[in-house]
């Protein structure tokens, strides 16, 4: 699969984090490469896919989080640089 | 750009404040805009259509009331309700659409949230924590929905989002 662009939530709450997760990869053609956790509840869920994808993903993933938990961020990068994997693990086969 | 838009309606309220001698200038702008609801005798009644959509179009409104102003002739005609203002039909409608906005202070704006809002109105107040998503933010940009962040110290209108 195709990987240009690089979707990302964080919750604040393992559960919310499930939720979001699991509305994503239902939502649209992507993928999970990555669940980060820095502490203090916040967990974040990286996922992979067409822009269009993602976008629609981390929407729905938003829109799920909404009635469980707590939302603390939500980006979308459109393609990002190769550069990101080497310090960050968010690439498809990282 | 609220202080803008709130320095340039106590502008007018001024303007026609002098230029009407009114006690209270809103008063006067009300009768003034509602097209005299006190029927004249006077046959002669000018009826000037005003556009009040943009500041540049307050501007020029005030200009035009101080120039009418100027002239004494043209001032009585003004103080006695022969020349009378209507607003176009361009911005009644666009104040009736600027009244349906849609507030969210907790959670998550997304697609969804804009369709409804879209309905309804024209303008979406989010909360300074409330995270806008992606597609909520291009779907805004198709539907011609605005969305406007609060600013953290007042509750007043704070930026446009892009």
């Amino acid at each position: 699969m195709s990987s240009n662009a690089l979707g990302l939530i964080e919750t604040k709450g393992y559960v919310a984090a499930v939720a979001a997760a699991d509305a994503m990869v239902k939502a649209a053609n992507v993928t999970i490469v990555a669940r980060e956790e820095v502490g203090d509840g916040l967990v974040a869920v990286v996922i992979v896919g067409d822009v269009g994808a993602v976008k629609a993903a981390t929407d729905a993933g938003a829109e799920a989080v909404n009635q469980v938990g707590e939302l603390v961020s939500q980006h979308v990068i459109p393609r990002p640089h190769a550069e990101l994997n080497k310090f960050f693990k968010v690439g498809e086969s990282a | 750009m609220s202080a803008d838009n709130e320095m340039l309606r106590s502008l007018v309220r001024e303007a026609l404040r002098d230029a009407l001698g009114g006690a209270s200038g809103a008063s006067d702008i009300a009768k003034a805009l509602a097209g005299n609801a006190a029927p004249t005798h006077k046959p002669a009644q000018v009826v000037e259509m005003v556009s009040l959509t943009t500041d540049s179009e307050v501007t020029s409104f005030v200009h035009r009331i101080l120039d009418l102003a100027a002239d004494a002739k043209t001032l009585s005609a003004l103080r006695s309700g022969e020349i009378v203002f209507q607003l176009t039909e361009g911005s009644k409608a666009s104040a009736a659409a600027s009244t349906g906005t849609t507030r969210v202070d907790k959670g998550a704006v997304t697609e969804s949230t804009i369709r409804k809002a879209a309905e309804s109105g024209s303008t979406v107040i989010v909360g300074r924590k409330v995270v806008v998503t992606s597609l909520a933010r291009d779907k805004a940009r198709d539907l011609g929905v605005t969305i406007v962040r609060e600013s953290q110290q007042d509750n007043q209108k704070g930026s446009v989002m892009r």
